[in-house]
């Protein structure tokens, strides 16, 4: 009789085991997306800090004046970049962007190689899910980064399907004397 | 034993049809066993089912509130703007009926003057805007709190907050719809820092020149030249002491020697000792309106003098009325730029006078990477008249934060460069020396500002965030 329950109920048990795999590998994807972005996150708050509480060096803030460590936060950001129209490709994000690119290590900015406008892999390896990429595209929008992230179905072997869509403010735009 | 619909029976022993005991404690122990199966399958079914239905509701929550920060961040943008700045001080209520007048009347700027229409000025106010490739999420704009007033200096009955700026909170709710049944929204509500940015004046309203030399320091649009005190005007010759000290003396022997540290801390300039209280090394140094002011006739900087005057306490004001020579290797600084003001004041029209003169040899702190600190630094500089000389090009004054407010333009040295500071520094300078309402307020009583100003909203941190069910 156990047999018989057993037998019954397995095909509903392996299917809710399943689902469980599923939605660690789902969980597992927030992770890495939410990882990803804090890095674009933080990155975007020490740009271009003059003066700021967080330890910080001139090669990450990228100032032209040795930052200093105080209370309140001063930004310098380029003058040039601020007049850039708001949906400029070539404004303060795209500048952002491009010094992110070039630190060595990436502290702030995602160890995984970018480049504006196109899809990159990010591999998922969390709490034991791994095997599969997460793509990330990057987007300079005046003083906006862009952010968008996809798991399509056909590109992963457990037909997941994710998609996330991010803007990040570059702070130091709320210290450009114009905005356009 | 039979067993009939949903129950089963088990006869006592002895009685017809009742098997031995020993069959009945097997019965027993298989069915406590498939019981203990079932319920264990069940739970484990039932743990399972609930964390795929945690983890998918996760993600639909995730996606609602990644949709209102989206907004939010779209929001923060918008109102960044020049054009869309005056949002930042004005009370919701009043977005849609704002007028150029109102602006204008309470010194606020806007690049676009707001039309009186009553259409929202930004997207998301009133309606939902879908977050781009994502055709399921959107967010909305559902509130705006100003930064609010203590007193009763609103202006135009109610349409601004506080014009200073302060503490703006902005609501988003965040919206993911899947269909009738499936939508799920996410309220973010956030504080955000606002403050004035650079100003423009009103009359006309265009933007200020960016070459320094441009500013004519008889332009009407100027505050009026700050009034030197009328005390003895010293002459002072500073020269290095040791590493860490620097020796002043006043020429004609007026005053007793003074020895200052070089940097921050201990005795600084213009302080007799360390303890402010104790006064002031030059005696017609005063303080009014909580800024020290001194007259100072010369003042000569031996080579390798390194000078730091101590604003922590109060604003320091110096009064030139002849010659600042700043000899090679030496440096002249403030702790901070904007309290450390030297104003060139000299009567007549002539560009002659006073002289500022700066021996420009870099200064190689120790840092790395190796930078060069200018001879002239964090100080704010306005000569009514006057010459402004620099000896080399490196490091130019557009290096450092010194800051030249208006010379005469014509008596620049030959290698002078024209500071390209942005104008939001010169006038922060303005700002911190006058108070920029007290300088820029209206002539007289009724008129509007002289001068009006940009407003930026800059970091938040999250005030209360709701993911109703």
């Amino acid at each position: 009789m156990a047999a018989g329950v057993i037998s019954l109920l397995a095909p509903a048990l392996l299917r809710q085991v399943a689902i469980g795999e599923e939605a660690n590998r789902l969980t597992a994807v927030e992770a890495v997306v939410s990882s990803d972005l804090d890095r674009f996150k933080n990155y975007a708050r020490i740009w271009k800090l003059k003066v700021g509480s967080y330890q910080v060096t001139d090669a990450l803030t990228m100032t032209t004046t040795p930052y200093k460590l105080g209370g309140a936060n001063i930004y310098d950001p380029p003058s040039d970049k601020c007049n850039e129209p708001s949906n400029s490709s070539n404004g303060l994000a795209a500048s952002l962007l491009n010094d992110g690119q070039s630190q060595n290590p990436k502290i702030f900015m995602p160890t995984t190689q970018f480049s504006i406008g196109s899809w990159v892999n990010i591999p998922v390896d969390m709490g034991g899910v791994k095997g599969f990429n997460v793509e990330r595209k990057v987007d300079a929008v005046g003083n906006k980064i862009l952010i968008s992230y996809r798991l399509l179905p056909a590109s992963n072997p457990y037909r997941l399907n994710f998609s996330r869509n991010a803007l990040v403010l570059v702070e130091a735009a709320a210290w450009c004397d114009r905005l356009p | 034993m039979t067993v009939g619909p949903g129950r089963f029976r088990i006869r006592r022993a002895g009685s017809p049809g009742a098997g031995s005991a020993s069959e009945g404690l097997v019965v027993q122990a298989v069915l406590l066993m498939a019981m203990v199966t079932t319920i264990g399958i069940l739970v484990v079914a039932a743990r399972v089912a609930g964390s795929r239905q945690s983890a998918a509701s996760a993600t639909l929550n995730n996606e609602a509130r990644q949709a209102a920060e989206y907004g939010f961040s779209e929001t923060v943008a918008e109102m960044n703007r020049d054009s869309k700045s005056y949002l930042w001080v004005t009370k919701f209520s009043a977005w849609n009926t704002v007028t150029e007048r109102n602006l204008i009347a309470c010194g606020v700027a806007s690049t676009n003057a707001p039309s009186s229409n009553p259409t929202p000025p930004i997207p998301g106010v009133g309606s939902n805007v879908a977050v781009p490739q994502s055709s399921d999420l959107s967010y909305e704009i559902k509130d705006y709190q100003a930064p609010i007033t203590l007193g009763t200096d609103d202006c135009e009955s109610g349409t601004f907050g506080n014009l200073i700026g302060g503490t703006g909170e902005i609501t988003i709710v965040g919206t993911l719809n899947r269909g009738p049944g499936s939508i799920t929204t996410y309220t973010l509500k956030r504080t955000v820092s606002v403050k004035r940015a650079a100003p423009i004046f009103s009359n006309p309203i265009t933007a200020i020149p960016t070459s320094r030399g441009n500013f004519n320091a008889a332009d009407s649009r100027f505050p009026i030249f700050p009034t030197a005190p009328s005390g003895t005007r010293y002459e002072i010759t500073c020269e290095p002491n040791s590493a860490t000290e620097i020796k002043c003396e006043e020429d004609d022997g007026l005053l007793p020697d003074q020895v200052f540290n070089s940097e921050t801390g201990g005795v600084n300039f213009p302080y007799k000792t360390s303890d402010p209280s104790s006064g002031y090394w030059l005696p017609s140094c005063e303080k009014k309106d909580g800024v020290i002011r001194c007259p100072i006739n010369s003042m000569r900087l031996k080579a390798g003098t390194n000078m730091m005057v101590k604003t922590s306490d109060a604003p320091v004001e110096i009064f030139l009325f002849d010659k600042l020579d700043i000899e090679s290797g030496s440096k002249l600084s403030g702790e901070d730029w904007s309290r450390f003001r030297i104003f060139g004041d000299s009567p007549g029209t002539s560009c002659s006078s006073p002289v500022i003169s700066i021996n420009s040899s870099p200064i190689t702190p120790a840092t790395t990477p190796i930078t060069y600190e200018s001879n002239l630094q964090n100080a704010f500089l306005w000569l009514k008249t006057g010459e402004l000389k620099l000896k080399s090009r490196t490091p130019a004054l557009t290096s450092t934060p010194g800051l030249v407010g208006s010379v005469c333009q014509n008596n620049l040295a030959g290698d002078a460069i024209s500071s390209n500071l942005p104008n939001r520094k010169f006038f922060e300078g303005l700002g911190g020396a006058y108070n920029f309402q007290g300088v820029f307020g209206a002539l007289t009583p009724g008129d509007p500002p002289r001068i009006r100003f940009f407003y930026r909203g800059f970091g938040f941190s999250e005030q209360s965030i709701s993911a109703p069910p």
